[in-house]
């Protein structure tokens, strides 16, 4: 048992609709995967039954070990996996340090009496915070740092609530960090810079990485291995060239790519 | 008629029909204020004198403020870019201010005119002979309707040209006037403060005449405001400059001293002021409205006044004392006064503070930073002091309004933390208060079912936890429920609290509807705490304990986990928050805070009924915290000061306190959501910024090398 | 790690849920049979009541139907719809009150009731629309908490006002010769005024039902409350329907405030709309919220629980003075919905936003 994360058989009914259905693969640890599929195709309603947001209906995920099924977000988060949102969820009002800091939530443990009476443990554990939340935000470059970081998250531009949304990520020190779809609308150049990003993530801080993506470039960049999935299920996995010759991949993009077509030509 | 001319031309039609709507709108609002009954009841109330009431003034502010909102509006449609003309002419302003007037002065002759044919009293209870008499100026009716008409002309006029005077004028001009509206409004507080021994009687005498402000002296107050607005940008520098010679020259030891010397002269007085024997000093009337809470007979108050500080007299003897008393009092006055003033350039400076941290120059420099220090050093002192000195320096009456402020304060910190830093909307917030009343009861009251008899300290622990456990428990089943059912199910709470303690059921044990008697007062050694000038030092203490915790928390890993899942529960939990221990920490914590401001609630009445804990407690708790912007400290504490201490002061008020609370709570959420006081946070005008640093950024990158994918 | 593991599993908040909820099935099973067997009431006393609390359930339903449709609409909740209620009774109750003086009403006490449900009506929906367009309308796209607080502002500001319009007493509504008579069959009175309110009400909601259903403006409503911002873009003016959502509400909510008058003449008075409206929002949640057969079904299921349910299990239970805690049978009702069935007994799971 040498995989970091693994789910067999997963599954996820809405009444009469199966969002995800007996799905099984896993992740080596340092691997960076591509979740890929058409939309509806069940990859973010994935991420929420791995951080535990959904129930799975059937089947089980295991983490180092560990079967997450019946834990609640925050112990999952806990354990080690933390994600991204595909449509950016900060904390608006938070500052954007603040926003980072509540990422070390699960790796601090001082409590009322602690914030209270602030004895020098207290104060020792909130330099650390401090100092960790700097460090994911000076990750950036200079985007997040200096003035911005008593700024309210709200105030950033769109590309970097997504920088501080995976800088959030990264603060609560997770082994596996779950990426939906961290390149939507972003230009080109953003676009290359994240998958940049994402690489370093796993090059300098040994991040292993599960990414959704629908840009196939950041896909064929950072990607060791795509898994595709269409309808709940797994339909190809292996690597960007072999994902992309698929036969049912091909297929289940057609119609979405025919569906483009009539969207651009409106 | 050019001038009608050139009215017509200029004014468009949309205009015309804004102007004509923002009259009528304010006629409304004129006849609302009358049928409500506030004008009338307002009448009674002298601003000046003899010569004008605050009903009238009300009226006045309406007219005069029709015509100011009227231009205001004008002004902003006109300045459109597409219009043509920015800014209307000033005959125009008046001719539009002259126009919202006349409406408002019609609609009222209209009004008076209506009464005249037909009775309404049967169903309109307000529309009496005394607010008639208000209207008509006791003239016969039919006449005086041009009058009103004209004189509502005259005054939206009036607002129109105050738009027009150059600010440096109409600032002191409006303030001066409002001071002098405010004080007359205040002029009972103002006699009883005056009329205490030690204050020189002349300057009663010189303000007050009879039923409201004297002429003199409500010149001599607008002169003084004025005066003050105007000198007012020069007094900080001044401060500055005292501060520094102090730094400067003054020795270290010597400052040492002075503030040593001062703070134990005040400890002394404040212990002697506590520890004067009660035997003589009646404890204050405490009546329960119907639907109001904690509120006393005003007029009962003035008539204990006499008694009051008389008592020093009974342990000394006649004439040493008369001297002492009267050497104290004079220094204390002038010891407030100094402490009051050094008090508001305090707070003055908390706010320059807070906005010169950021710049770190200011900080660099060691002598800044010197005088940055002496400054907060100051300002804590005073404000210790200015909380101190209050009840010797205003008496038994003024002590009441603040130990009420203080109960809700308190409150207000309690629920700040449940509602302002965990975004849960608690409106049954009353039943932490009421379990914390009652439990304190029933632990220290000899009359209760079980007879424990303890002493107010030793029952406030256990009051303390078993409220918080009562937090837990309500807060156990609405874990789950999303916001506006959360709210809705504790305001069910709170009613079923009222429920349970009022029923038969629970009657051996919470006595029912007669409540439980005898709780003992709180007492220190063997000083006991009776009269609201001396509880007041127990409920500031509790007041100060609830602001530091506040303060404490919010800046913690506590606070963090708070606000995060206040503003997004699901993404705080998968950033790894326990969101139900989080919200059940909330309610205990909250419930805890409110449970003391309830066990001084027992111990002050000395005895509870279940009346006293309706809905209401909820409410004005929220409004104070909306008020003062949700999670704002300060807000909270100039919230309780408004929302509670106000309606005290002015009796008048109490009939329409939540009429205003609730027209409040729709005004703040229409308009200004986060509050008069904002929690401190920088502004959101920082998109433009921004993006031009991402554009910086950006350049630089392609100038530094060609491949622009570097990451910097 | 694996202590961890354990512990997670079932977690404690779901355990004590259980508990609650098998407690509480207990308590009232205990309690109704402990009553049915002392034999203390006879059938029918029990029918009585069921058809008093009918009566008093059509009262809660007219008004819970006005919370359901604005929370269909809006998504909010109209916290200030009890004192729309409350301005109808009392406007009704001064219209009352002058035909009883020229002696109109005991000569035509049916045209008098006609007279009573229109001036009532009228009054609701134009406070209704009042709030909904001073309050409400600026608030359409904002936070939910925002919304409730400025409802429950307009709550209290609408209950001071007509207390100081009218005063802070009680008034009583005349009482019609005609509705206290009893009928009886068998062993079983029932009183007219009961069938009648009842009736009435009946025959409002099947109106209303009829008018969401197959006016071409009820369809238009629907759309609303399935998709705003879709309605809009097929041209529906959703103003336009969250004013006749308004307005509905306050009619229904009217002719409760006469019914109110006619079933119970005591007690008329500023703070009548407080509980009522508290319990009829407990009763389109327990209907399932947005949903008019719900609401309509949850009001009367309050009314006859109300009813019924104090002599049957909490005497049973041993409870002095069951009566007493009536008004809190409806709260425990909401947080034992709220906590078990959120989407209420018809509402459809709805999506996570909306429920």
């Amino acid at each position: 048992m040498n995989k970091l994360f693994e789910c067999k058989n997963l599954s996820k009914d809405f009444g009469g609709l199966t969002a995800v259905n007996k799905f099984s693969f896993d992740i080596e640890e340092g691997e960076i995967v591509s979740l890929i599929g058409p939309n509806g195709a069940g990859k973010t309603t994935f991420f929420n039954l791995v951080t535990g947001l959904y129930p799975a209906s059937s089947g089980m995920i295991m983490f180092k070990g560990e079967d997450l099924i019946g834990l609640s977000p925050y112990e999952i988060t806990q354990l080690g996996i933390a994600r991204t949102f595909q449509a950016v969820r900060l904390f608006p009002d938070m500052t954007i340090l603040e926003n980072v800091m509540v990422g070390q939530h699960c790796r601090s443990k001082s409590g009322v009496i602690g914030a209270i009476l602030q004895p020098k443990s207290y104060k020792e554990e909130e330099e650390r915070i401090r100092t960790n939340a700097e460090k994911q935000l000076a990750f950036f470059g200079s985007r997040l740092m200096g003035f911005r970081l008593n700024q309210p998250a709200s105030s950033l531009s769109y590309a970097n609530r997504r920088r501080l949304e995976i800088a959030r990520a990264m603060s609560t020190e997770a082994k596996l960090l779950l990426l939906d779809e961290p390149a939507a609308g972003m230009n080109p150049k953003e676009t290359i810079e994240i998958a940049h990003l994402i690489g370093k993530l796993r090059d300098e801080r040994g991040f292993t990485i599960l990414v959704i993506e629908h840009d196939m470039r950041v896909v064929k960049d950072v990607s060791d291995r795509v898994v595709a999935m269409d309808y709940g299920s797994k339909i190809a996995e292996g690597t960007y060239q072999q994902v992309a010759t698929n036969e049912h991949v091909v297929e289940a993009y057609l119609g979405r790519k025919g569906n483009e077509e009539q969207d651009n030509a409106n | 008629m050019t001038d009608s001319n050139t009215i017509n031309t200029i004014i468009e039609r949309k205009h015309a029909t804004k102007t004509v709507l923002i009259g009528i709108y304010s006629g409304l609002v004129t006849l609302f204020v009358c049928l409500i009954g506030m004008v009338e009841t307002f009448g009674a109330r002298d601003i000046i004198g003899g010569i004008i009431s605050m009903g009238h003034t009300m009226l006045i502010i309406i007219a005069v403020g029709s015509g100011a909102v009227a231009v205001k509006t004008l002004r902003e449609d006109m300045s459109t870019p597409g219009a043509t003309i920015n800014k209307p002419a000033f005959l125009v302003e008046i001719f539009v201010g002259v126009t919202t007037g006349l409406i408002v002065g019609a609609t009222l002759s209209i009004f008076v005119f209506a009464t005249q044919l037909v009775d309404m009293r049967s169903v309109l209870i307000n529309v009496s002979p005394g607010l008639l008499e208000m209207l008509t100026l006791q003239q016969p009716a039919s006449q005086v309707m041009m009058t009103i008409t004209v004189l509502g002309s005259l005054l939206g006029g009036i607002g129109a040209a105050i738009f027009n005077i150059n600010p440096r004028i109409r600032l002191p001009l409006v303030l001066g006037l409002t001071s002098v509206v405010s004080l007359g409004m205040l002029r009972d507080m103002l006699k009883i403060v005056l009329s205490r021994e030690g204050w020189p009687s002349v300057l009663l005498n010189f303000l007050v005449k009879n039923q409201g402000l004297s002429i003199a002296g409500a010149t001599t107050i607008f002169a003084t405001t004025v005066a003050l607005v105007i000198i007012w940008p020069h007094l900080p520098k001044i401060y500055d400059k005292t501060v520094r010679i102090i730094v400067t020259y003054v020795p270290k030891v010597l400052q040492f001293a002075v503030s040593i010397i001062f703070t134990i002269a005040l400890t002394m007085r404040v212990f002697w002021f506590i520890g004067i024997s009660d035997k003589d000093l009646p404890i204050l009337p405490s009546c329960q409205a119907a639907d109001s809470s904690p509120n006393v007979d005003l007029a009962k108050c003035i008539s204990i006044l006499s008694n009051d500080v008389s008592t020093t007299s009974d342990l000394l003897g006649t004439n040493l004392a008369t001297l002492v008393s009267t050497i104290i009092t004079v220094s204390e006055i002038l010891v407030g006064s100094l402490i009051l003033l050094c008090f508001i350039f305090a707070i003055w400076n908390i706010r320059q503070n807070a906005n010169l941290t950021d710049t770190k120059s200011t900080l660099e420099d060691p002598n800044n930073a010197l005088l940055i220090i002496a400054k907060r050093n100051i300002s804590a002192f005073f404000s210790v002091a200015l909380l101190v000195s209050l009840p010797i320096l205003l008496g038994v009456f003024p002590s009441e309004v603040l130990l009420n402020v203080g109960l809700y304060m308190l409150m207000g910190f309690g629920l700040n933390i449940v509602v302002g830093m965990a975004g849960l909307l608690d409106l049954g917030y009353v039943a932490f208060f009421a379990v914390g009343a009652y439990s304190t009861a029933i632990l220290t009251s000899p009359r209760a079912s079980i007879e424990l008899g303890m002493s107010f300290w030793a029952a406030l622990p256990i009051v303390v936890l078993v409220t918080g456990a009562t937090g837990l428990l309500v807060g156990a089943p609405v874990l789950r429920m999303r916001g506006d059912y959360l709210a809705i199910v504790t305001l069910g709470f709170g009613e079923i609290a009222r429920f349970l303690f009022l029923s038969d059921w629970f009657k051996p044990w919470l006595g029912g509807a007669q409540g439980i008697i005898l709780i003992p007062p709180v007492s220190i050694g063997n000083v006991q705490l009776i009269g609201p000038h001396k509880l007041y030092y127990l409920i500031i203490t509790g007041c100060l304990i609830a602001l530091f915790i506040s303060a404490r928390l919010r800046g913690s890993r506590v606070g963090r986990a708070w606000m995060a899942m206040s503003e997004d529960e699901k993404v705080a939990e998968t950033m790894g928050i326990n969101t139900v221990y989080y919200k059940l920490l909330a309610f205990g914590l909250g419930a805890m805070i409110a449970s003391i401001s309830g066990a001084v609630f027992a111990a002050k009445l000395g005895t509870i009924f279940p009346h006293s804990f309706n809905v209401l407690v909820s409410i004005t708790a929220l409004s104070l915290l909306i008020v003062g912007g949700i999670g704002s400290l300060p807000g909270i504490i100039v919230g309780a000061l408004v929302l509670v201490g106000l309606p005290e002061l002015l009796r008048e008020f109490t009939e329409y306190r939540l009429l205003i609370y609730g027209a409040i709570l729709i005004f703040m959420m229409l308009s200004r959501p986060e509050g008069l006081i904002p929690r401190v946070r920088q502004t959101r005008e920082l998109d433009d910024q921004e993006l031009s640093q991402d554009a910086w950024l950006h350049d630089k990158n392609e100038a530094n090398n060609g491949s622009s994918v570097t990451v910097t | 790690m694996t202590s961890l593991q354990k512990s997670k599993r079932v977690s404690w908040v779901s355990i004590i849920l259980w508990v609650l909820r098998v407690t509480v099935i207990a308590l009232v099973i205990y309690g109704s049979a402990v009553t049915l067997s002392s034999g203390k009431y006879a059938p029918s006393s029990w029918i009585s009541l069921l058809i008093a609390g009918l009566a008093q359930g059509s009262i809660y339903a007219l008004i819970a139907l006005g919370y359901s449709l604005v929370y269909g609409i809006m998504l909010m909740i109209n916290f200030a719809h009890g004192e729309v209620y409350m301005a109808g009774a009392f406007v009704s109750f001064f219209v009352a009150d002058a035909l009883e003086q020229s002696g109109f009403l005991q000569a035509q006490p049916l045209v008098t009731i006609f007279i009573l449900l229109l001036s009532a009506m009228a009054t609701s929906t134009l406070v209704a629309l009042i709030l909904e367009r001073v309050a409400y309308r600026k608030l359409q796209n904002a936070p939910r908490m925002i919304s409730l607080i400025t409802a429950i502002g307009a709550s209290f500001f609408l209950q001071y006002t007509f207390r100081g319009f009218f005063g802070s007493g009680f008034k009583a509504y005349p009482e019609f010769g005609a509705m206290w008579g009893r009928w009886t069959f068998g062993s079983v009175t029932v009183q007219v005024v009961q069938i009648v309110v009842a009736m009435a009400a009946i025959l409002m909601m099947g109106g209303l039902y009829w008018f969401v259903e197959k006016t071409k403006t009820g369809k238009s409503m629907r759309a609303v409350s399935e998709d705003k911002e879709i309605a809009s873009l097929m041209g529906i003016d959703v103003n336009r329907v969250i004013v006749i959502t308004f307005m509905l509400g306050g009619m229904l909510a009217g002719a409760a405030g006469v019914f109110r008058g006619l079933y119970q003449p005591q007690g008329i008075g500023y703070n009548m709309g407080f509980l009522p409206g508290l319990k009829a929002f407990s009763a389109a949640v327990l209907g399932g919220i947005g949903n008019i057969p719900g609401a309509m079904l949850g009001g009367v299921f309050l009314g006859i629980f109300e009813s019924i349910g104090p002599n049957l299990i909490l005497q049973g239970l041993g409870i002095v003075g069951a009566n007493q805690l009536k008004d809190a049978i409806a709260i425990v009702m909401l947080v034992l919905v709220l906590i078990f069935r959120p989407q209420g007994i018809l509402g459809e799971k709805l999506a996570e936003e909306k429920a």
